[in-house]
């Protein structure tokens, strides 16, 4: 029987450490609650301008 | 079996975006996020866009325009990756719409200004993110499929429809499934 290979794998998670956690609190501060993305979200909201309806 | 690394992400959930922080540690330590953005459609349904970055110390923002070359982008496209089960653990019902940064019009009059590639009539370098993210939902359609539901948006018909693995959409909406 054929070993269907393409199937997901298992997950290894790298922690971070405390150096990291630190600098990325303080990013977190700066950044959160901000729309980071705000050209993207245009440019989604003029390619879609012209979709009646969402598939579901 | 090789396994898939991972990086840890820091979350925070704020205004209706969901933000994920983690560090690539690649040649260099660069911190990249992942937001889900809740936009209103013209018909007036929700959804959340995945936008990607790097973070820009100088200006306190992050940057969906660079391709930082980090040497671990398996690690970083998986880590981008395991954030959508979480997304839809918290928000279910909402459908996820992933399109690229290099998708635009204005993507491609910029990089006329400085590419080398001489492109005629197609852009090559259009819409290479969106291509990325399909190769993958390609290559692992039907695991995929057990637990999500993709549509493709079709540049010709400006309308999603069936995801087929290796047709090419400049967009994809995800569901999660019931």
């Amino acid at each position: 029987m054929r070993k269907d290979n393409k199937t997901l794998k298992e997950v290894n998670i790298i922690a971070m450490s405390s150096e990291t956690k630190e600098k990325i609190s303080q990013v977190a501060r700066e950044i959160n609650g901000r729309n980071l993305f705000t050209e993207k979200i245009e440019l989604a909201k003029k390619t879609l301008e012209h979709i009646k309806s969402l598939p579901i | 079996m090789n396994n898939i690394d991972i990086y840890e992400t820091n979350l925070s959930i704020e205004n209706s975006i969901v933000q994920y922080l983690f560090e690539s540690a690649g040649n260099k330590k660069i911190i990249k996020a992942v937001q889900y953005s809740a936009f209103e459609t013209q018909s007036g349904a929700t959804i959340y866009n995945l936008g990607f970055g790097d973070y820009n110390s100088e200006v306190q923002s992050i940057s969906d325009k660079e391709n930082s070359n980090n040497g671990d982008m398996w690690n970083v496209f998986n880590t981008v990756l395991s954030t959508v089960p979480k997304f839809f653990n918290d928000n279910p019902g909402f459908p996820i719409y992933v399109q690229g940064s290099d998708s635009s019009d204005l993507f491609v009059e910029e990089c006329k200004k400085s590419c080398s590639k001489k492109c005629s009539e197609t852009c090559k370098n259009k819409n290479r993110r969106i291509r990325t993210y399909t190769y993958f939902v390609d290559k692992y359609f039907k695991e995929l499929s057990k637990n999500y539901i993709f549509f493709g948006l079709d540049e010709e018909e400006s309308e999603f429809v069936e995801y087929l693995p290796k047709n090419k959409y400049i967009a994809v909406l995800v569901y999660k499934k019931k």
